[in-house]
C-alpha cells in the first residue's frame, strides 16, 4: 500500500514537473485562425515604417530591419530583406492596422506571399533625476494570397536609470527602449522546427 | 562635488530641450499648401463637428470605455475651445451643427461625419466620410467643416525601483488631429496635429496649450 502511494506521488510529481517545464509562447495581439508562422516559407521584410507622430529623435530604420531579419534567421526562417524605401513610401499606421485586401495584395514584390512590416509608433526620451526612454513597435505579417493581415503584435519598451549616471546615459535610453520593445515582439514569434 | 554639480547642470540644461510633453507634429497645411500658404476666407461658415475621442490601452490596443477616463468632458471642452478659438481668429460664423439651423437630414450627416472623424483626418480620407461632408454644403455661402480626432493611449505609469535605481516614464499619450474641409469639394483647407505625452484632461493646464497650438497655424484671409 505504502509502495503504491509512493509510486503515485512520484508520478504526480513528474507530471507536475513536466507541465511546469513546458513553455507556452505569450499570445500576440492578433493571429488569424489557422495561421501558423512556422508554415511560412520565405518572409519578405519591408523597410521599417516610421509611424511616429513626433519624429524629432533620429532613428536607425535600416539597423532595426537588419536586427529583425537576423532574429528571424536565428529562428530558422528564410528571409528576404527589401531595402527599397519606396516600397513603404506613403504607408501609414492606419494602412497597416486596417488594411484592405487590395492594399495587401499590392505591397512588396510580386513573387512574395508573406510580407512582414515593422512600424515604430513612438520613440521618446526624457530626463529627470535620471533619464528614461519609451518606444512602441508593431509587427505585422500579411498574406498576399488571401489579402489579409494574419499576425500582429506590439511591444512597449521602457528603459531608464536614476541618478547622475542615469542622466549621463540619456542618449542611450531611446535605443534601449526600442531594443526592449523589439525583444517583446520577437519572443512571441515561434521558432521554426528543424528541417522545414 | 563641484564637477558633479556642473555636470548635473549641463545634463539638466540639455534635458530641457527634450523634456517637453507637447509637440506640434503636423505642418499645419492643406492640400494646396505646397504652393500657397493655407488660408481660409474669413467669411467662411464653419461647422465644428463633435470631436471624436478614442481611448485605448497602450500595451494591448484594446479600446477602453471613454467615460472611465473623462471622455465626455474632453469632447465637450474640445468643441467649446475650437469654437472660441476660431471666433477669436475672426471666423464669426462658427457653430456646432446640433445647435444650428441645419435640416434634420443634414444634422444626421453631421453626426455621421463626426463618427468618421478618424477617417477624415487621414492623409487619404475615406470617400464615404467625405460624402457626409459634401452633404453639409450650402449653395449660397462658403462652408467648411472642422473635424477633430483624439487618440488617447492609456499606458502604465512611471516607476522607480529603489534597489536597482531603474526608473521608467509613463507611457500614456494623446494625439490631437484637426482638419478643416471645404464642404463644396471635400478639399483639405488646413490641418494640424499635436502630440501630448499624457492622458488629456480638460482641467489640466496642458490642455489649453495643446488646443491653442493645434489652431496656431490656421490663418484667415480677410
Amino acid at each position: 500500500m505504502k509502495k503504491q502511494l509512493s509510486l503515485l506521488l512520484s508520478l504526480a510529481s513528474a507530471a507536475l514537473l513536466l507541465t511546469g517545464c513546458a513553455t507556452t509562447l505569450p499570445q500576440p495581439l492578433h493571429s488569424a485562425a489557422g495561421f501558423q508562422p512556422e508554415s511560412m516559407d520565405a518572409v519578405y521584410i519591408l523597410p521599417v515604417v516610421d509611424a511616429r507622430a513626433d519624429k524629432k529623435l533620429s532613428l536607425n530604420l535600416g539597423g532595426l530591419q537588419r536586427n529583425m531579419a537576423s532574429s528571424l534567421q536565428q529562428k530558422r526562417y528564410k528571409v528576404v530583406v527589401l531595402e527599397d524605401t519606396n516600397l513603404v513610401a506613403g504607408i501609414t499606421d492606419e494602412d497597416l492596422k486596417e488594411p484592405t485586401p487590395d492594399w495587401v495584395k499590392g505591397i512588396g514584390p510580386s513573387e512574395s506571399r508573406w510580407v512582414m512590416a515593422l512600424a515604430v509608433g513612438e520613440l521618446s526620451r526624457k530626463i529627470t533625476f535620471g533619464s528614461t526612454g519609451n518606444a512602441e513597435v508593431n509587427l505585422f505579417i500579411f498574406d498576399k494570397q488571401t489579402g489579409t493581415l494574419v499576425w500582429e503584435d506590439k511591444g512597449l519598451g521602457r528603459a531608464g536609470q536614476g541618478g547622475l549616471l542615469g542622466m549621463m546615459m540619456v542618449s542611450m535610453m531611446d535605443e534601449a527602449a526600442i531594443e526592449n520593445a523589439m525583444n517583446q515582439v520577437m519572443v512571441k514569434f515561434p521558432k521554426k522546427p528543424k528541417g522545414t | 562635488m563641484c564637477f558633479s554639480t556642473v555636470l548635473a547642470l549641463v545634463v539638466l540644461i540639455a534635458g530641457c530641450t527634450i523634456n517637453s510633453n507637447i509637440t506640434q507634429t503636423g505642418g499645419g497645411t492643406g492640400d494646396a499648401s505646397a504652393a500657397t500658404p493655407s488660408v481660409v476666407p474669413a467669411s467662411t461658415r464653419v461647422w465644428v463637428l463633435t470631436p471624436k475621442v478614442v481611448y485605448e490601452d497602450t500595451r494591448t490596443e484594446v479600446t477602453l470605455d471613454s467615460s472611465d477616463h473623462g471622455g465626455p468632458a474632453l469632447v465637450a471642452a474640445l468643441a467649446e475651445q475650437a469654437v472660441s478659438i476660431l471666433d477669436s481668429k475672426g471666423l464669426h460664423e462658427v457653430a456646432c451643427p446640433r445647435e444650428s439651423s441645419l435640416s434634420a437630414e443634414q444634422k444626421v450627416l453631421a453626426e455621421q461625419a463626426s463618427a468618421s472623424a478618424n477617417h477624415l483626418v487621414r492623409v487619404n480620407p475615406d470617400p464615404q466620410a467625405i460624402h457626409y461632408i459634401l452633404g453639409l454644403a450650402s449653395t449660397n455661402e462658403s462652408v467648411a467643416v472642422l473635424a477633430q480626432y483624439v487618440r488617447v493611449k492609456v499606458g502604465p505609469h512611471g516607476t522607480w525601483d529603489p534597489n536597482s535605481g531603474a526608473i521608467t516614464s509613463g507611457a500614456s499619450s494623446s494625439y490631437f488631429r484637426a482638419v478643416l474641409l471645404d464642404a463644396q469639394t471635400g478639399r483639405r483647407l488646413w490641418e494640424n496635429s499635436v502630440l501630448l505625452r499624457e492622458v488629456a484632461k480638460p482641467n489640466n493646464s496642458n490642455f489649453k496649450t495643446v488646443v491653442t497650438l493645434l489652431f496656431s497655424t490656421l490663418n484667415l484671409q480677410n
